[in-house]
């Protein structure tokens, strides 16, 4: 993933976070993970793609308390 | 109808049946999840994930590369309320700053969906966590964790 992707994909979580869509009904909109441990962004992925796709979670991450 | 299909098709209902004790409607949750977990790793973890038993704990060893190049060693398990994935590779226990990026002091991921910083399913556990070791290698290169 180049860091142009990196800066989609940061692009992307921002912008569902802020519609509070972390798990987006759009396949352009939802970011995957394959088996070989790979983010895909959904608007990449060919017609017959996304079996065995691992679907992200796109909520913030959080920060421990204590 | 095998031994363990029945217990598992006997797993919902178990309490409705008053010969069938506690304990025994416990083992059938506990089954049917593992076996659940095992189809749902075999269908979206790394080809080289290992099934491991560490202090008691069974849960999956697999390896992430993020897109920088940096390696690492992550081990999912269900806790018992959600699916939690430890950094075993490399050290970050001592290294990183907890809060900032999102580890609790042992060295688990903190996702933040679920309480106690878990998440809901072992394929979103995973997805998460590869999102997060991407996450990990900019901060370790900016100081700021881009997710």
């Amino acid at each position: 993933m180049s860091e142009a992707t990196l800066d989609r994909l940061s692009g992307l979580l921002a912008g569902n976070r802020r519609t509070g869509d972390e798990l987006p009904a759009e396949r352009r909109k939802k970011v995957f993970v394959d088996p070989g441990g790979r983010i895909r962004i959904g608007d990449d992925l060919g017609p017959g793609e996304g079996q065995h796709l691992s679907e992200i979670h796109q909520a913030l991450f959080a920060a421990p308390r204590g | 109808m095998s031994r363990a299909a029945g217990l598992v098709r006997g797993a919902r209902g178990v309490r409705d049946f008053p010969g069938m004790s506690p304990d025994a409607g416990d083992f059938a949750t506990r089954l049917t999840r593992a076996m659940r977990d095992r189809a749902a790793a075999d269908g979206c973890l790394p080809a080289e994930a290992r099934l491991l038993e560490v202090d008691g704990v069974r849960g999956w060893l697999y390896p992430v590369a993020s897109a920088h190049g940096d390696r690492y060693q992550l081990f999912l398990y269900f806790d018992g309320s959600a699916y939690q994935v430890k950094v075993v590779e490399p050290d970050v226990e001592s290294r990183a700053d907890p809060h900032a990026c999102h580890l609790f002091p042992s060295g688990l991921i903190c996702f933040g969906v679920e309480a106690g910083g878990g998440m809901p399913t072992l394929e979103a556990a995973y997805a998460k966590s590869v999102l997060w070791a991407n996450g990990f290698s900019v901060y370790q290169r900016t100081g700021r964790f881009p997710f």
